[in-house]
C-alpha cells in the first residue's frame, strides 16, 4: 500500500504513514519523493564529502544513523530509504521529518530555512526567522491568536521569482514547550500529541491540516528573532545585516559544503535579500513576554506592512 | 588499506573509529558556579588573543552543556532525546570536536563529576580530555554571588543549590533550555567529586589566590595545561581582565551570559563578603554540610 502526501509543495509517495504531511490524492507533475522501509546500504555509492558520527553525504546521497534508532538513506532528490533499528516510530520520523527532507531538498537545489510565520491576508505571510528555542512557533502562536492564519511552524523554503520572494510551507504541524501551551488560549489541551511516544518529553504537537496552504505564498516580510537584553525592541534591517541573519537561518547549514551547495546559497541569499524587507526583534531573555512581543510585530511591523501596501 | 573517505560504513564501529582516533584537545574548564570560571575565560581570551576583551565573544569553545554541540556535531534537535541519548550523544559530540580541532578546546562545565546510571561510564568522556582545570571559591562567598545571579534569596540559594545533594541546573527532564540539565550536588560533593576521580588529570585554582597572587596563580595554571606564554602576556591578560574592568565592560556593552536581568554578571567579585552579609546561622549552615571540602582547601 502507499500513501500520498505534499510537503513544500512537493509529492511523496509513501510505503510508511507519514502522519504530519498533507494527504493528497491528486496526480502532480512535479517528480515525486519516494519513501519506503527498506535495508539501507551499508555506504554511499559515490566518495563522502563529508563525515561526521550520524552524518556521511556528498552532493547526492546522505547516509544518517542513529544508534539504536534507524538508518536513513536519501538519493538524488528523489528517494528516502528508512531501516529500523528497534526505534520508536514516532521517533523515528522525527528524524525523517527534518534530516531526510532537508538533504532531499538539497539535492533538489532547494534550500530550507529555519521559519515560521503567519498570513497577513490571503495571498501574503510574514516569516519569522530564529534557531531553535528562541521562540518561532510561540510567536507565531500569540499572533495567531490575534486572528492571523498558520503558515508553518518550524521551515518553508523560500525562492524568487519576478522580482517578488514566495514561500512553501513545510507541513502542517505545530511543536511547543508546554510553558508556551499555558501561555496561549487558541491551541487546546485535550489536542495535544505526544512527539515521542516512548518516553516524556514537555514539548508537543498541534496539527492543523485543515488550515495548511500548500502552494506558493508571497513573503512580505522576515523578522528574525532574538531573546537577549531586558526589553522589547524591533529594529529594520539593512540588506548587509538582513544577509547575514538569513544566512545563519538556514536549517542545516552545516550541510552546505559538504552538498556543494555554496553557490546556490549565495544566489538564493542575495535574491531574497534584495526583495524582501527584514527586521530583528529581540525579546527579553528569561521572561515569558510573547504577548507583549506579539503586540509589538503588530503594531510596529503588520501594520507598517499594511499601511505601506495600501499606500502603494 | 581503502581511505576512510571513499570507504566509509556507516554503522556502530563507525562511531567506536571515531572514539580510537580522537585527539586529547579538550580542556575543562569545571567549576561549581560563581567560582570565577567566567574570570579565568576572559584571561584565557586575552591571553590567546593577545588583544582587549569583547566579553561577548570569548574565545574559549563553549559549554558541554549547550545543547548547541550535539544539535551541530550529530545533526540532530537535542529538545527530543531522552536522558540515556544525551549522556552518550554528549560523549560522541566532543570526541567528535576534539578529533577535528588542531588546536586545544577550552570548554566549560558545570557538572559535577557524575557516572552514567544507565552504563556506568562518566558523562564527561575522557578519551577527548587532555586534562581539567578546576576553579573553586570559599562557598561562603559563592553563596552571596549565587545570590546576584540567579535573583534567588540567600537562604533559597544555599538550601536549592550549595546544601542540596540532588542540586543541579535545569531539570533532568529535557527542557526549552539552550542547555541540558548539569548535577552539582552539594558544593563539596562538587569539588569532591573532581579530586577523586582518576580519569582526567586535574589542576585546582582556588579563586582567592587568583586575587591574591594573580601573576603565580595563572603562571601555573597555564603551564598546567602545556600551553607556553611569556610572563609579559600573561601579565598582560591579568591587567586586561581584572575585575573592575570586566565590571566596566559589561556596563558599556551588556554581557550576554547574565540571567539576572535585574543585575549585573560582574558584581562585587569580593573575597570575604560572606562575613559582613551573612548570619552566622547561615554560615554554620553552608559550613556544616560542606565541611570535608572546606578543610580540604582551606575554607575553615
Amino acid at each position: 500500500m502507499s500513501y500520498k502526501y505534499l510537503a513544500y509543495g512537493i509529492p511523496v509517495i509513501s510505503t510508511i504513514p507519514l502522519p504530519a504531511f498533507v494527504e493528497w490524492p491528486d496526480e502532480i507533475a512535479a517528480k515525486p519523493i519516494f519513501v519506503s522501509e527498506r535495508i539501507v546500504p551499508e555506504s554511499l555509492q559515490t566518495p563522502a564529502l563529508e563525515e561526521k558520527p550520524f552524518s556521511t553525504f556528498n552532493e547526492n546521497e546522505l547516509l544518517y544513523l542513529v544508534p539504536d534508532v534507524a538508518r536513513f538513506y536519501v538519493r538524488n532528490g528523489e528517494e528516502i530509504t528508512i531501516e529500523s533499528l528497534g526505534g520508536n516510530w514516532s521517533e523515528i520520523l522525527l528524524y525523517f521529518y527534518a534530516n531526510c527532507m532537508a538533504a532531499v531538498l538539497f539535492q533538489r537545489n532547494l534550500i530550507p530555512f529555519h521559519l515560521s510565520g503567519v498570513f497577513l491576508n490571503e495571498s501574503q505571510v510574514l516569516l519569522f526567522a530564529a534557531p531553535s528555542r528562541i521562540g518561532k512557533s510561540t510567536t507565531s502562536v500569540m499572533l495567531q491568536q490575534k486572528g492571523y492564519a498558520p503558515f508553518t511552524d518550524d521551515t518553508a523554503i523560500l525562492r524568487v521569482e519576478e522580482g517578488k520572494c514566495f514561500a512553501k510551507a513545510s507541513y502542517p504541524m505545530i511543536r511547543l514547550w508546554q510553558n508556551s501551551i499555558d501561555e496561549q488560549t487558541i491551541l487546546k489541551e485535550s489536542t495535544k500529541q505526544s512527539i515521542r511516544t516512548d518516553i516524556e518529553i514537555d514539548k508537543y504537537e498541534f496539527t492543523f491540516h485543515h488550515q495548511f496552504v500548500t502552494e506558493k505564498v508571497e513573503v512580505v516580510g522576515i523578522v528574525f528573532l532574538e531573546a537577549e537584553g531586558n526589553e522589547i525592541r524591533i529594529k529594520k534591517n539593512k540588506p548587509n545585516i538582513g544577509i547575514q541573519y538569513l544566512d545563519n537561518n538556514i536549517y542545516r547549514k552545516q550541510w552546505l559544503n559538504g552538498m556543494k551547495k555554496q553557490f546556490l546559497q549565495f544566489e538564493q541569499l542575495t535574491g531574497i535579500i534584495n526583495t524582501v524587507p527584514t527586521w530583528i526583534a529581540t525579546r527579553p531573555k528569561n521572561e515569558l513576554t510573547f504577548g507583549r512581543f506579539a503586540d509589538a510585530i503588530e503594531k510596529q511591523i503588520i501594520e507598517k506592512i499594511k499601511n505601506y501596501e495600501f499606500a502603494h | 588499506m581503502s581511505s576512510p573517505t571513499n570507504n566509509f560504513v556507516m554503522n556502530r564501529e563507525t562511531i567506536f573509529l571515531h572514539d580510537n582516533t580522537a585527539l586529547k584537545q579538550i580542556i575543562w574548564l569545571a567549576s561549581y558556579p560563581k567560582s570565577g570560571n567566567t574570570w579565568f575565560r576572559s584571561f584565557l581570551t586575552v591571553l590567546l588573543e593577545e588583544k582587549e576583551i569583547d566579553l561577548n565573544q570569548m574565545k574559549t569553545n563553549g559549554v558541554f552543556s549547550g545543547k548547541y554541540h550535539v544539535e551541530n556535531v550529530l545533526d540532530l534537535n537535542p529538545d527530543y532525546l531522552s536522558r540515556r541519548q544525551i549522556e552518550s550523544f554528549q560523549r560522541i559530540a566532543f570526541t567528535h570536536l576534539s578529533a577535528q580541532s588542531k588546536q586545544k578546546l577550552f570548554v566549560k562545565i558545570h557538572d559535577a563529576y557524575t557516572y552514567s546510571e544507565f552504563d556506568g561510564l562518566p558523562l564527561i568522556p575522557e578519551k577527548p580530555t587532555q586534562m581539567a582545570i578546576y576553579l573553586l571559591r570559599n562557598p561562603l562567598d559563592v553563596t552571596l554571588s549565587l545570590s546576584n545571579h540567579t535573583g534567588k534569596s540567600i537562604e533559597k540559594t544555599f538550601q536549592k543549590y550549595l546544601i542540596n545533594p540532588a542540586g543541579s541546573f535545569l531539570p533532568l527532564r529535557n527542557s526549552p533550555s539552550k542547555q541540558f540539565y548539569q548535577p552539582l550536588g552539594t558544593w563539596s560533593m562538587h569539588v569532591e567529586s573532581w579530586l577523586v576521580q582518576s580519569q582526567i588529570p586535574v589542576h585546582f585554582v582556588r579563586y582567592e589566590d587568583m586575587k591574591v597572587k594573580p601573576f603565580e596563580t595563572f603562571k601555573a595554571a597555564i603551564a598546567a595545561t602545556g600551553l607556553v606564554f611569556s610572563d609579559e602576556r600573561i601579565q598582560f591578560a591579568i591587567s586586561e581582565t581584572q575585575f573592575e574592568k570586566l565590571q566596566k565592560k559589561e556596563q558599556e556593552k551588556g554581557f550576554k551570559e547574565n540571567q539576572n536581568s535585574q543585575s549585573h554578571f560582574f558584581f562585587k567579585g569580593q573575597v570575604g563578603r560572606w562575613k559582613e552579609e551573612l548570619s552566622q546561622v547561615q554560615i554554620e549552615y553552608i559550613r556544616r554540610i560542606n565541611e570535608p571540602m572546606m578543610r580540604r582547601f582551606g575554607y575553615w
